[in-house]
Parts: C-alpha cells; structure tokens; sequence
C-alpha cells in the first residue's frame, strides 16, 4: 500500500515538472512573438499597435449520447486554438466600438489569415506557436488599423458628444492556476447515458428522446502587450435527458432534465439519474393526456425552483451586464437586446425586499457546486463579487474592460469573450420569505380577489440551450420555438385552483414577461434553488469570436408574480404520427 | 375490387421476404419497419407507393498535420440513414419539378442518426420516427406538385418521375482493413515538416483521410443490398503569397481504396520538393494578362474541363428542368466532338493504366447496378448519365443515381474516360500548339498543367460559362524562347464553342481523383483524358487578394527570401 502511494507521488512529481516546462515553453514563445510585434509591426503611413493580447485555449471534448438503450454518438477530440487582439490608437480612441459594415459582419473578403478562434495544431511547441501567433498578429493588426483609420475619417466631421474611453486602464497581474483536470471514464459514462435512456423502451407513446453526457476541461494561457499574464485552469461536465412527443391532437410536447457539475465525480448517483430518467418520461407520458388551458390567462403566477432560476436567466440577468453602445458610420447605435438596464442605475428594478448579487467566488452552495465560479476572467482581472441590486435598487452592472457612460471600471466579468454574468444570487428580506405552502395560499388569495377560477404555478420552463441543440434533433425539428420576444416557453406548469387542488397543463407560454416584471414580484420564497446551467452570451459570439453558451448558475427562491399572461400556442400543429410507434408492437 | 388489391400487396411481400439473401441484423430490423410501415400507410388516401431506406455505416479516420505537427487526428464511427418516400405513382409523385419556384431546393431532410449496436427497437423507432416526417412532407409535396401542374402551361418533358427497374438482391464482399495511426501520424509529421524551412509558405499541409463504408439499401419493390465501399486518399496542400497580395496554392492528392495503395513517403517527399520549388517560382512569376488563342491542357487538366463543359450537363435529370440549360437536349445523333474523340463515364472499372480512379462502385444510390456509359463516340453525342428520373427517349436508370449520405440521389458522374482515337506524341502536340498559335499571329500559346478544379453554370438565369482555376500555368513562345511560367489567369468560355476547337489530343492519360460537389452532396469521381490541344480558349484574370503578404518575416524558418 504504501509502495503503491510512493510511487504515485513520484510520478505525480515528474509530470509537474515537465508540464512546468511546458507552460513555459508556451508562455515564452507568446511573449517573444508579442514583443517582436509590439516593436516592429506597422503599416507605413498608419498608427502602430498600441496594445496586443493573445490567448491560447486548450481544450478537450468528451460526449456520449444514447437513444432507447443504444449508443448513438461517443467521441473524444482535442482542441487547440489561438485569439489575438491588436489595439491601434490609444486608449481613450482605438480601433474599438466601432462597427464596420463592411469587415465587422462579413469579415474580410480577401482570404487573410484568421485570428479570433484560430486552429493551430494540437500538437504544438515553441515554433509552431510563434509561427500562428505571427500570422494571426499580421492579419489582426491589418484590420484593426484599417478599422481605426476608418473610424477617425468617419468622426472628423462630427461633434462628439460621448468622449467615453475606449478601453479601461488596468494594473498588470500575474497569476499561474495550473491544474490537471479530474479524469472522465468515457467507459462508465457511456455506459451510464446508455442505460438511462434505455427507460424511455417503456414509454413507447413517447416519439423520440436522447440521452447525453459531456466533459469539457479547459486551459487557456494568456499575455497581453502591458504584462498581464495568466494560466487558468477550467472544467465542467453536463448530462442531459430530452424527450419529444406530440398529444393526440397534434400539440408538441416536450421534457427535459439537465443536471451540471463541475467535476464529473459530483455527478448525482446512477440511481438518482436512472429516477429523472423515469420522471422526464412519466411526467412527459402523462402530459400527452392532459388538458390545455382553454383560454389565455392573466393573472398572478408563481415560478418555482428550476422556473423562476431561468426567468431570471433568460429575462432579468442578461440585462445586468454592461453594453457599450458602438460608433458606425451613421452615428452611434445602440443594441436594444437586453439593455434596459444601461442607463437605469439608482432606478427601482425589483421590489424594495429583493437584492441580487454576482457573486464569482462562491463554489458550492448547499450540496450544488456552482458553474459560475471562476477566479479570473478573461482579460485576467480577479472576479470581483458586484451587489447589483440593493433592497430593489439597481446599483452597478457587471463590466470588463470596455467602459460605459455609466460604468468606467471593470468588475473583472469578462467571460466567453465578453461581460457576462456567473453566479446569480438572489435575497430576500428574512420577514418577507414565505414558506411554500404560504406562497401556494397567497397565489390562491390573490385569484379570489380577482375572481380568478385558478392561479398557475410554473415549475419548468426550457432551457434554451438545450432547446436550440439537442431538443431541435431529438424533435426531427418538430419542435416549436416560441416566436416573438420576451416569451419563456412553459415545460411543465399547474393550475391552482381556489380550492388547492393543482392540475397538469400541457404547453403553454409566458407571454410578455420583461425585465421590467420583476418590479412586480410580490412574494418569494424561503428555500433557495441553485440551479446551473449553459447561458446563451449576452453579446452574441458572433461579434466577440467568443463562446455562445457560458456555464453560469442562478440561485433564487421562489417567486410570485402579481400579474402575467399565460397561453397555449395559436398556431396549427402538426398531425401526429400517423402509425403508432414500434414500440407498441408486440 | 379493393380486397384483391390487398392480396396483391400481401404476396408481394411474401415474395420479397422469400428473397433476403444473407443474413445481416440492420437489413432484417429495417426490413420489418419498411414492411409494416408500407402495410400501414396503404391505407392512407395519399399513400406511398415506393419507400426506401439507406443505411450507411461510415467508419473514417483523418489525420492532419501542419509544419511537422499533428493537427488533429480523428476516427469516427457514424450510422445514418436516407429516406427515399413516394408518394402518388411512378408517373407522377412528389419529387416532381415545381415550375416557377426559384427556391424549391430539394431538401433530403438531413442526416438522420441511427444506433451503432444491433438494438432492433432503437433502429425501428427511429426509421418509424422519421419516416413518419418524409410521409408528411411527401404529400404536402405531392399536392403542391398537382396544383402547380395544373396551373402552369403544359410541360416540355412529359416522362415519368419514377423509372420501372427490377429489384436487385445483393451481398457483396465485405472491405476491412485497419489503420495504423501512430505509423500515419508519424508519416504526416515527417511530410509536413518539409514545409518549415520556407518562411514564405504560409499555410502546408498533409492530411490523410480514410473511410470504409457499410451501404445497406432496403427498399418496397424488393431490393435488399448489403455492399462495401472505401476510400484512402492523402491530400498535400500549401500556399504562398506574390508581393502584390495574391494568394498561390498548389496541390497534391493521391487516392486508393486501400491505405496500402497509397505511394510511399518517400515518393511523396519527392513531390513535396517539387511543389515548393514550383510554389518558389511561381510567386515570382509575372502576371499573366487576358488572352485568346490556342492552349494545350494536360490531361488532368482536360479531365476537370470535361468534367465541368461536358460532365455536369449530361446528368440527365437537368434534362428535365425548365431552368436549366439543356445544353445536350437535342443534340443526340448529332456532332459535338470531333470525331477522334469518344467520352465515356465507366464506374465499373477500379483502374486505369493501373492507377486506381475513384469513381468506382458496384451499385449506386438508388440500388441500380452500375453501368459503363458511351455518351460521345466518334464524336456523336449517345446518352445521358441516368438515375431513376426518367428524361424524354431515356426510361430507365444506367447507375448513375449518386449521393452523399443525407442527400437525395440524382445523376451524378463516376468515371469519367476521354479517349481518343487519333493522337500524337507529347512532343508533336507542342509542335503543333506552335503552328496554330503563329497562324493566329500570337507570340505564344499557354499549357495548362496542373488545375485545381473549376465550376460551371447549367441554369439559363446566368450566362452558360465555365470556369476552371488553373495552378500552373506556362506561355509556350513562338520564337523558340524558354516557356515562362505565369499566374493569375482563370480558363473561361462557354462548353459548345469550345468542343468544336479541340484540334489534337496526345497519346498520354492523365488521371485527377477528386470529390464532385452538386446538389446531391459529394461523391467521389475521377476525370481521365489525355492532354488535348483547343485551337482557341480564352483566359480571364483571376480574382485577388488585396491583403498584402505579413508585414514581418517568420520568427522561426530558416530559408528568407
């Protein structure tokens, strides 16, 4: 036994070591290339690079899914890739915030060199990465100084009102955070997704479902041209269980399960996952036969746990992070998508007993470990925790390194390529958290004063991520999204009636709930719910070259709505199946 | 009346079950859902009267490798399937043209993923599941299909949608090789680090891609084929910049259907060196400028030039289409070619002059055998490339229904052969490219080497031209100057013209193994020709780059300008 650990620890010392060396090689061969950039690279008749930064992301993927007891797909793939960042100017005017219809959209027709997201190969050393950084910085510096030169003819006849800096000085750290991932049994888990999915064999009146597992660690190494470097090392492991059917008139409906950790060992137990299994399929199996509602309600509505925690990720947190508002050549536009909170800071956003706060530093709340924490954020900054809201106040918004009128430092949030939000904590004045069967006899009071037959409790609405991904497969497109905005699409939801008594409604949508409902919530509850999942980034990854789906996590109690509007989707649905499934079969 | 009809089906199926020929797990599930399915949906009042299922197992390997490091290296297992449905008859059935509807795009559906292990169930639920959209789909089609139809003025080509063909039972040989990935890796190490000493070759680099495939076809009249198909091909690719920005690429590629038919590394290594010498000079090559006159291409370069003017418009379903060109319509019987030349589209054969060619295959997407096609001989014009849509004076299929996995089959090319019957030496065809080119008073004619592929238009909204992207391109001077390298030129025209020039083909075959992309996805062909002379060909400059080459010399390669 005790060989046995000797010889562990030995080993566990000889790959410390080399992968010293290695990280070394890697930070050594950035450096070089971005001294040697930073001292020679120019244009002649343009401006040099004023800063430049570079980031080297290692990744790897792991996936299984399995469909009725079978696999269907199971991989392991590495994945290298290099960003590279020029500024040209300085920092109070750069190349930045400023959207060029001719590059920014369509990206350069000439076939230069990629820098956002670059491959390189994964097998790499010294050369190989100067000689990627080299290109990736020629053609990085190219745009950028085309940009700026194009941004300063499009301003010269204009009076400049907003003089806002373009990128926020910052002091330069150094931080190193190597550590190995845990390992993934590929086997095991291949294994598990297989049997959980084998469940849905006895649930033949369910159409189509899918199993699957993922495990993604991360090491990013970066420098930048004013000495800021860091390694970071980050992990996460999802399973997920989607299953489509269609109800005898044709409705689509849909169940679903995601559950995330951070290392795969805190995966829930295979029992408990073979029992969402069975849940995901009985509640679907039974849902087929439940009723609608008939008409469209309005009135109060109460959001429990996985509910109200992406409400607040799909409608409320998405405003809270900053979003510079960028220059075109006709003037300054600004993105109306989830910027109602831009210029709202001091103003009134949730009731006066509410307070929300991003708090990065918290690893596990309860027995959850939290997908939103992270020590350092892209630009290298610490994490910072922000009170965002204070007793309903609105009090600052999550920023990186590009200011705001409003918000001129950063809060280190920049995540994925962009500010976003991590953990999402949510509290309530102790006097005013109310168990839940106060919450369910409030929402009955409230239907009676208004005359209401029943009040609706929401317990499941649909993750986007899955809803765009896996959902749209398992569903053979089938699936329907919800059109329009500020829509939550409703996974599982009840009618309360006054006498207590709760019913299944099928389907059915949250219409018109916006950022600005959340002035309105008249009650919450006790208990906390610390639910993690893959966020879609606020700013699109399309404009940042960065992640469009950021692991976060919302921890929130229950939450009353006074008033909003439930209904069943109006359009036509599809016929269903027109043979029964061969499942049936004998 | 309506019982016998059910009779009819039932024997019909017995007489189908009575003909399975070997027992294969996937074929006999899928078999069941395709038997039930068909039974079921009969009783519908649009109902299918043709359904078949193509399982296609592909079992791939890529590696690649850049400057001496892997850049990934990949295997893969996959299980998809391909719904063919109808709907209506074999007349007319939902797959019919729908006439003034720029965007009716022939949408396959998609891949749709299946089990990889023998789980009877999980296959069956996901055939039932998806064939339950193709049936919807289908008679949404149908109907649209009838209404257009009915609206539009009566249609030039009336043949049916579907050809009557006799269904085929078949098991072919079973291709299994292994793939040793650390020998690869180490190879592709080896080859791409050639590369690195060159500061001016900006991107290089070496794949190899293997993949064995596992065709399963099931379909309602009968058919049952179990067959194997392969394919081993290196790819080397590298690109350098000229000062004035544009971007020169060269390419090598080498094809077998078995990774031990790949040439050796040491044979590669030779080419290696070749390509960056040639990329060397061709950077510093001047800039070609328009011209028009007489050009010899080489035969791989013939080979995608017929492949593009000749290739893609005798797939005989453009035939049908009101939009497209219908450049051979009309043309059979008649001279298109001169007379010492014959084109043939053979997928039968796995060789030529003893290189492998990738356009072979036993049966093609719809389950037709394939067939060897004499569309020109002598010059004259004969035949289309059939799949199962018929075309006027053309009922049935010739094997030629072609698809990628996910994608709706239509004619498609295999292999295609120019032969000629009257050819000169190499050295006669320069001789003779020198005559022609002082009768047109030029100083010089040009020799198409190397050729990367080109495309070509076959729809009557934009102008019926080619285009081929020539790599190596050399003036063959009149006054007996050394020939010159040049770039920057594309081979334009337009395909009938340019037939009527060829003068003189020589007694070479060049081979080019390629991916055919079309609406049907991409399959492997070849484009075999010897090198011909064209009396007159016209080039056009080609488009370029303006980012300038980087601004600084490569931190790390030895070799500087």
């Amino acid at each position: 036994m005790k060989k046995l650990i000797l010889s562990f620890l030995f080993f566990a010392f000889v790959f410390s070591f080399s992968q010293n060396a290695k990280d070394n090689e890697i930070l050594q061969a950035m450096r070089a290339e971005l001294k040697r950039s930073m001292d020679e690279l120019v244009l002649e008749g343009l401006k040099k690079p004023y800063y430049i930064e570079y980031k080297l992301r290692l990744r790897d993927v792991y996936n299984a899914s399995a469909n009725l007891g079978s696999v269907v797909d199971s991989g392991y793939r590495k994945v290298a890739s290099i960003s590279v960042g020029v500024r040209v100017g300085d920092y109070k005017f750069d190349n930045s915030n400023f959207f060029d219809i001719g590059l920014s959209f369509f990206g350069s027709s000439d076939d230069e060199e990629s820098y956002k997201s670059r491959s390189i190969p994964v097998e790499f050393d010294y050369s190989t990465l100067r000689r990627e950084l080299w290109l990736a910085t020629d053609a990085a510096y190219k745009q950028s100084a085309e940009i700026f030169s194009k941004k300063e003819a499009s301003l010269k006849n204009r009076m400049r009102k907003d003089t806002t800096h373009d990128f926020i000085v910052v002091k330069p750290t150094k931080n190193y955070n190597y550590e190995i991932a845990p390992n993934f049994d590929m086997k095991y888990f291949a294994e598990l997704v297989k049997s959980m999915s084998g469940v849905f064999l006895d649930y033949p009146e369910i159409s189509s479902s899918s199993v699957g597992v993922e495990y993604l660690p991360e090491i990013s190494y970066y420098v930048n041209s004013e000495g800021m470097e860091y390694i970071n090392s980050e992990y996460y492991a999802g399973m997920e269980i989607a299953a489509f059917s269609q109800a005898n008139d044709g409705m689509p409906l849909s169940n679903f399960f995601t559950t995330f950790t951070v290392n795969p060992k805190d995966f829930p137990s295979k029992d408990s996952l073979m029992i969402a299994t069975k849940e995901v399929a009985s509640k679907l199996k039974f849902m087929l036969n439940a009723k609608d509602l008939e008409e469209p309600y309005s009135g109060p509505v109460l959001f429990s746990s996985q509910a109200a925690a992406e409400a607040i990720a799909q409608v409320f947190a998405p405003n809270l992070v900053t979003q510079r508002a960028t220059l075109t050549e006709g003037g300054t536009q600004q993105n109306d998508r989830y910027s109602a909170f831009q210029s709202k800071i001091g103003g009134r956003v949730m009731p006066e007993f509410m307070s929300l706060k991003d708090v990065p530093d918290l690893k596990k709340y309860e027995n959850t470990f939290l997908l939103g924490n992270y020590e350092l954020d892209d630009d290298g900054l610490k994490a910072e925790n922000v009170n965002l809201v204070e007793d309903g106040y609105l009090k600052n918004l999550l920023s990186e390194r590009i200011p705001t009128r409003r918000v001129r430092n950063s809060n280190g949030h920049r995540r994925g390529g962009a500010a976003m939000f991590s953990n999402i904590l949510l509290d309530v004045k102790k006097e005013k958290q109310k168990s839940e069967s106060e919450l369910k006899e409030r929402l009955i009071k409230l239907c009676k004063d208004r005359e209401l037959p029943y009040g609706i409790i929401v317990k499941k609405v649909m993750n986007q991520n899955l809803m765009f991904t896996t959902m749209f497969r398992v569903s053979g497109s089938g699936f329907q999204m919800p059109r329009g905005n500020n829509v939550l699409l409703i996974t599982e939801a009840y009618k309360v009636y006054v006498d207590g008594k709760e019913e299944l409604i099928r389907g059915g949508e949250l219409k018109g709930i916006s950022p600005q409902s959340f002035k309105d919530v008249i009650e919450a509850g006790t208990k906390k719910y610390a639910y993690n999942l893959l966020a879609t980034s606020v700013i699109s990854s399309f404009i940042t070259g960065g992640d469009q789906y950021i692991g976060s996590s919302i921890i929130t109690p229950d939450l009353l709505f006074e008033d909003l509007e439930v209904k069943s989707p109006d359009e036509d649905f599809k016929k269903p199946p027109i043979i029964s499934s061969p499942l049936m079969q004998k | 009346m309506f019982k016998n009809k059910y009779l009819m089906a039932f024997l019909m199926l017995i007489l189908i079950s009575n003909m399975v020929a070997k027992d294969d797990f996937i074929v006999t599930s899928a078999k069941k859902e395709l038997d039930r399915t068909m039974m079921e949906l009969s009783k519908e009042k649009i109902k299918p009267y043709f359904i078949s299922y193509t399982i296609t197992d592909v079992e791939s390997n890529t590696i690649s490798a850049s400057f001496g490091k892997i850049r990934s290296s990949n295997n893969d297992t996959k299980r998809m399937l391909d719904i063919d449905l109808r709907v209506g008859d074999n007349k007319l059935d939902n797959t019919h043209i729908i006439r003034g509807n720029p965007f009716s795009f022939t949408f396959g559906g998609g891949t749709i993923s299946l089990p990889l292990d023998n789980n009877e169930k999980a296959i069956r639920n996901s055939l039932w599941f998806a064939t339950d959209r193709r049936f919807k789909a289908a008679i949404e089609r149908y109907e649209k299909v009838i209404t257009n139809k009915a609206v539009k003025v009566a249609e030039e080509d009336s043949s049916a949608d579907f050809s009557i063909e006799k269904p085929v039972v078949f098991t072919g040989n079973e291709i299994k090789f292994t793939v040793d990935t650390k020998k690869w890796e180490e190879i592709l190490r080896k080859l791409s680090a050639k590369f690195l000493d060159y500061q001016w070759i900006y991107s290089a680099n070496v794949s190899f891609m293997t993949s064995i495939q596992t065709k399963r076809f099931i379909s309602t009249e009968g058919s049952q084929i179990v067959e194997w198909e392969s394919n081993c091909r290196l790819y080397v690719t590298a690109q350098t910049k000229s000062d004035d920005g544009m971007s020169l690429p060269l390419y090598e590629t080498y094809f077998s259907f078995n990774p031990d038919g790949l040439p050796n590394e040491q044979k590669i290594a030779q080419d290696i060196d070749k390509m960056i010498d040639l990329l060397d000079k061709l950077r510093k090559a001047p800039l070609a400028t328009t011209f028009s006159g007489p050009a010899i291409l080489s035969g791989p370069a013939s080979g995608v030039f017929f492949h593009e003017i000749f290739g893609h418009r005798v797939e005989g379903h453009r035939e049908k289409d009101p939009n497209s060109s219908q450049t051979f319509k009309q043309s059979i019987g008649k001279k298109i070619l001169p007379e010492f030349i014959n084109v043939i589209f053979d997928p039968t054969i796995k060789t030529l002059k003893g290189q492998e060619i990738a356009g072979y295959y036993v049966y093609d997407n719809e389950g037709i055998k394939s067939q060897k096609v004499e569309t020109v001989k002598n010059g004259i014009f004969s035949n289309f490339l059939m799949s199962r849509s018929p075309i006027e004076g053309f009922n049935t299929s010739n094997g030629h229904g072609r698809a990628q996995a996910g994608y709706s089959p239509v004619s498609r090319q295999s292999n295609l052969i120019v032969e000629a019957t009257q050819t000169v030496s190499e050295k006669k065809l320069r001789e003779i490219l020198i005559e022609e080119a002082k009768k047109q008073n030029k100083e010089y004619g040009l020799y198409f080497d190397q050729v990367s592929g080109g495309f070509t238009f076959t729809d009557r909204t934009i102008p019926n031209a080619f285009n081929v992207t020539p790599l190596v391109v050399y003036k063959v001077y009149v006054d007996g100057r050394p020939d010159e390298l040049v770039r920057g030129v594309d081979l334009i025209g337009t395909p009938l013209t340019t037939f009527t020039n060829i003068i003189a083909a020589a007694d070479d075959m060049g081979i080019f193994n390629g991916i055919c992309g079309a609406e049907s996805g991409g399959v492997p062909v070849s484009a075999c020709s010897p090198s011909l002379l064209v009396s007159l060909i016209e080039v056009q400059k080609k488009q370029k780059s303006q980012a300038k080459p980087p601004l600084l010399p490569s931190p790390i390669s030895k070799k500087a300008n």
